[in-house]
């Protein structure tokens, strides 16, 4: 919980002042609505990728989203299997008791494989690169969570309206 | 007839007899009426190759009564057929045969043969019934338009119709642009082919002077020929990207960079370096301010990574 928290790298860039380069920084603004694995890893990556091109990036979780900022789901999300037809599953056997751990087992099995890192890891660098990481108040309130609740890297709890303030200028992407 | 034909004893075979007359009759009617239409549709004929070639309208008489002869033959058969035939006529026309038609536009004869023939009459016939059809009746609906796009007669006919434009074209300026005068009014200049996404227009590889010499740089900033690369090419790429004198960390990282490409093929993405290097995210930022998923690479005079994290 760091309200005042500023961007890392405007304190501790060591090189030379901004010669000729554009005046306003590209920044990206994420919304994370969803906390299937799924649906973590798109708005993870993608917020990552923009700071390892210097772009300035910020995630809100909101509703479902704060499952991935969570302590207790953050490890054990899972891929959303029944109604997905990019599963190549039936519905039927998707629903069976099991199923979505079994799934999210094997998923987690081959994103070690090629390398992804896991979620926890992903909210570890996402902080160390200087993303921004929200939670939403009413969401949060909504579920009965507190700030106790959620990992460490999460700088703030913020709302809606915040969320606007601090991403002005931003492309918004929500996931 | 009837009553003059002497096998009254037989008035069963009499009958028969009659309505054989009878048809016979009848179909003589037609092949008359055929005629007569036929003897008008020559005189139409006439008048429009009297309007069009005045030059050459005496030759052209000679043609056009050669012509006949092929049409009242083909019209003759025609009179014979049933209706079906007509639309199996129709459907005989393929877009082959209206391009053929379209480029020997020198060949006029050949192609006013091909014109009189039973087909393309009938097919003419009934594009103006259509007409007429289409003056009377309300017009249709652009929904009722769509829907009949879906009928294969109707896109065989738009088909055949595209066909004959695009010979027509092709006749007018063989070969190459179209000619000023089909040009349509409003010609817009061609627009320049799309920028593929993500690439941005601009800007042509630049150099970089290291010390005597200068290397060539791709529109990223990256080393166009890897083989460029000295340690003095690496000061010099980071002095322009704003990283400052490299130091031993900076060192480590772009001597990895380049002896991890020389076995994998690829420079290493930036979980990658970090992992390998067991240096914390953190560090690579600090070292690489301006992108450190790139900034390694570049500087090692490897290509851009391919990694996502």
């Amino acid at each position: 919980m760091n309200p005042t928290l500023t961007h890392p790298l405007t304190q501790d860039t060591d090189g030379p002042a901004q010669d000729g380069a554009p005046q306003t920084r590209r920044k990206v603004a994420i919304i994370c609505s969803k906390g299937s694995l799924d649906m973590a890893y798109p708005g993870l990556i993608l917020a990552n990728a923009a700071r390892m091109m210097d772009i300035d990036a910020m995630i809100f979780f909101t509703f479902w989203g704060l499952d991935i900022i969570r302590e207790k789901t953050a490890d054990k999300l899972q891929p959303g299997i029944v109604g997905n037809p990019a599963m190549h599953m039936p519905t039927m056997v998707a629903g069976l008791p099991g199923m979505g751990s079994m799934a999210a087992h094997m998923m987690k099995k081959k994103i070690e494989q090629i390398e992804v890192p896991s979620v926890r890891e992903l909210l570890e660098t996402l902080e160390q690169a200087g993303a921004e990481l929200y939670a939403c108040h009413m969401a949060m309130e909504m579920m009965g969570f507190t700030r106790d609740d959620l990992v460490p890297q999460v700088h703030d709890v913020i709302t809606a309206m915040d969320f606007f303030e601090k991403s002005e200028g931003a492309q918004i992407v929500f996931v | 007839m009837n009553e003059t034909y002497p096998l009254a004893s037989a008035p069963d075979h009499a009958e028969t007899l009659a309505d054989e007359l009878e048809r016979l009759n009848d179909k003589l009617d037609r092949v008359i009426g055929a005629v007569a239409l036929m003897d008008r549709r020559r005189e139409d004929l006439e008048e429009m190759l009297a309007d069009l070639l005045p030059a050459a309208n005496g030759a052209m008489q000679v043609a056009t009564h050669q012509l006949w002869d092929l049409e009242r033959k083909g019209t003759l058969d025609l009179a014979r057929e049933t209706a079906g035939a007509i639309g199996a006529a129709a459907s005989t026309i393929d877009p082959n045969d209206v391009r053929a038609l379209g480029v020997n536009a020198g060949q006029a004869v050949r192609a006013l043969r091909t014109l009189t023939g039973p087909d393309v009459t009938t097919a003419s016939q009934r594009a103006v019934e259509a007409l007429q059809h289409a003056r009377t009746g309300p017009p249709p609906s652009f929904f009722s338009l769509l829907r009949r796009l879906r009928q294969p007669h109707v896109r065989r006919g738009l088909g055949a119709a595209l066909e004959f434009m695009a010979s027509l074209g092709e006749g007018a300026h063989p070969g190459s642009a179209p000619s000023p005068t089909l040009a349509p009014p409003a010609t817009r200049p061609a627009a320049p082919p799309p920028a593929p996404m993500g690439v941005v227009a601009a800007p042509t590889p630049s150099s970089l002077a290291v010390g005597a010499r200068t290397v060539t740089l791709d529109p990223d900033g990256f080393l166009a020929d890897s083989g460029d690369w000295t340690p003095e090419v690496a000061e010099a790429l980071a002095s322009q990207v704003g990283v400052g004198p490299l130091t031993d960390e900076h060192w480590r990282v772009l001597e990895f960079c380049r002896s991890d490409a020389a076995g994998s093929g690829g420079a290493p993405g930036l979980r990658r370096i970090t992992k390998e290097l067991d240096i914390p995210p953190r560090d690579m930022y600090r070292l690489f301010p301006k992108g450190p998923g790139t900034l390694a690479a570049r500087l090692a005079g490897l290509k851009k990574p391919k990694s996502c994290v």
